[in-house]
């Protein structure tokens, strides 16, 4: 699992601050929500990571995101080898245009992983989630890596049919787990999730929940949200943001208990959202 | 609501009705006529045989020439500015190029755009004096390449430009290259609008008189090589309308046809093949 440690980072779009000089460390295996009113930077939080902000036109960056003791942000970093270290799950889930076994393979196909590989990763998904067999007879790796994507998003059961249909077709919380199947199809490290519910019924909501946590433990996760009851539902560690500064952080118990920053308790009893 | 505004908003709708009814009895108008009067002339032998001695003249024999000659030109033509137009739809895409550059080519594909297709045809003309070829098919397939690039190349770029911003953030999340991210999920997500593009463009060469009457010639045979004169239908129809007879005239009409229902099949293919791709589309 890879250790992720913001050092002094500042962000900035067009000459606004979006990030002002954040430094906190991840803890690994966990699931950390980042929590704080609408535009307070959570998602520009997030996507530093995977450096998604690149996407966006006028984006400046100092400071450094440090995975595993490497600057994300160094000159020589490798970007797309960063991207299959970190999982993203975006806010709407967006299938690529492709069947839903593609949807999945996709990642391991422009990876050019190994059958090696596949089977290896394989295997760590299975033992993550304690599930039958890596490899049915006649099953390849691909296949197997698929199957095991899909059981862990907690999809299999509803697309095992069918994988050879649009991944359009599904409905939008079963979208948003073939997204996490996706996201976990390229091998990564930690998961990164951007209000992943919010486009989602309760009971798509709760599915999504269930499978985060499944997975906690095995991935370091960080998840942007909103709804401070799924936070409480969640989260290890909390991270509390305000107008783009990281304004406390702690154990979830510790912060939603007896939070030591008034804008923190303000947050949290509903006075501002 | 006021009665002004009742007023308004119903003469609004009875305007743009009227305005329908305009561009739809325009299109009906000019079918029609075409069929009128084409239909009677059209036969069996006009659209199998080359022309005969006295042809233009109301002697027996067919337009297979035009037919031919048209389908290579604006087929080739198109394939030529296809290939030549996605990458530069592509790289007119923000993440491609910089802006300024990708503004600087809009500017002067949308100056393309606008001009005449006998530019185009005096430009190949010329390209062709240069390299010491006279009229022929490669002439009237540069010079229908040139008409098409800038019509194929500003409507692909529109169709990609619309494709969502998060798709293509979903696959550089997922360790995808810009070239990854572009051939897999962009070209797969904007096909049925490519493929609308590139009819468009042929629908725009296929007509065109102008381009290929320098460049490709006219002659009763159909082109063996690309060096070969070719005859094309806008050309055929100019020649047939141009004669004091009647009945050659009325195979102008005749030929009129043709070339409808040559654009007609090609659009209905390109529908069919539109709506298969449009199935693992993302809406």
């Amino acid at each position: 699992m890879p250790h992720i440690v913001f050092q002094n980072l500042h962000v900035e779009y067009q000459g606004h601050t979006g990030l002002n000089n954040i430094s906190v460390s991840i803890p690994d295996g966990q699931i950390t929500a980042i929590i704080g009113p609408s535009g307070c930077g959570k998602s520009t939080l997030l996507k530093s990571i995977n450096r998604l902000l690149d996407l966006t036109e006028g984006t400046r960056v100092t400071g450094s995101v440090l995975i595993d003791g490497r600057d994300a942000y160094a000159p020589d970093a490798d970007l797309l080898h960063l991207r299959k270290k970190i999982g993203f799950l975006a806010q709407r889930p967006y299938p690529l245009p492709m069947s839903i076994y593609d949807n999945v393979a996709f990642g391991p196909r422009i990876h050019e992983m190994t059958t090696d590989e596949m089977h290896a990763l394989a295997l760590r998904i299975a033992a993550g989630q304690h599930a039958e067999p890596v490899l049915h007879a006649n099953e390849r790796p691909c296949d197997a890596l698929v199957r095991h994507c899909l059981a862990a998003a907690g999809l299999w059961g509803e697309v095992r049919g069918r994988l050879r249909q649009p991944a359009s077709c599904l409905s939008i919380g079963q979208q948003q787990r073939l997204a996490l199947a996706r996201a976990l199809a390229v091998g990564p490290e930690a998961i990164l999730a951007d209000e992943p519910t919010s486009a989602l019924d309760p009971l798509s909501t709760q599915l999504i929940e269930r499978q985060l946590c499944a997975l906690r433990g095995s991935y370091t996760i960080l998840i942007v949200t909103h709804i401070l009851r799924q936070a409480r539902r969640l989260a290890d560690y909390l991270l509390f943001m305000y107008m783009g500064t990281l304004v406390e952080h702690g154990p979830a118990h510790t912060l939603f208990s007896n939070p030591s920053h008034p804008e923190t308790r303000r947050y949290i009893s509903g006075e501002i959202s | 609501m006021s009665r002004a505004r009742r007023v308004t908003e119903r003469a609004m709708i009875v305007l743009m009705q009227l305005a329908l009814a305009c561009v739809a009895g325009c299109a009906l108008l000019i079918v029609g006529t075409v069929l009128v009067r084409g239909l009677p002339a059209l036969s069996w032998e006009m659209l199998t045989h080359l022309p005969r001695g006295g042809f233009y003249l109301g002697k027996s024999g067919g337009i297979l020439n035009a037919i031919v000659g048209s389908l290579l030109l604006a087929g080739c033509a198109t394939a030529a500015a296809a290939v030549v137009s996605l990458p530069v739809a592509f790289a007119l895409q923000r993440e491609y190029v910089p802006r300024t550059a990708a503004r600087i080519v809009t500017i002067a594909l949308d100056i393309l755009w606008g001009t005449p297709s006998i530019v185009y045809g005096a430009f190949g003309f010329m390209l062709m004096m240069l390299l010491g070829v006279g009229a022929s098919l490669l002439g009237g397939i540069i010079a229908l390449t040139l008409l098409m690039l800038p019509i194929m190349v500003r409507a692909m770029s529109e169709v990609i430009a619309t494709a969502p911003r998060d798709l293509k953030e979903t696959a550089y999340a997922l360790g995808a290259t810009r070239f990854e991210t572009m051939r897999h999920v962009l070209l797969r997500q904007t096909l049925p609008g490519l493929v609308t593009a590139v009819l468009l463009a042929f629908g725009r060469g296929i007509g065109d008189a102008a381009a290929v009457l320098f460049t490709a010639g006219y002659s009763d045979r159909i082109p063996r090589t690309l060096t070969d004169p070719a005859a094309s239908l806008p050309l055929a129809i100019f020649f047939q309308l141009g004669t004091p007879i009647a009945a050659v005239q009325q195979r102008a009409y005749a030929s009129a046809c043709v070339l409808l229902l040559i654009v007609l099949a090609v659009s209905l293919l390109a529908r069919v093949l539109a709506a298969r791709a449009r199935r693992f589309t993302i809406r």
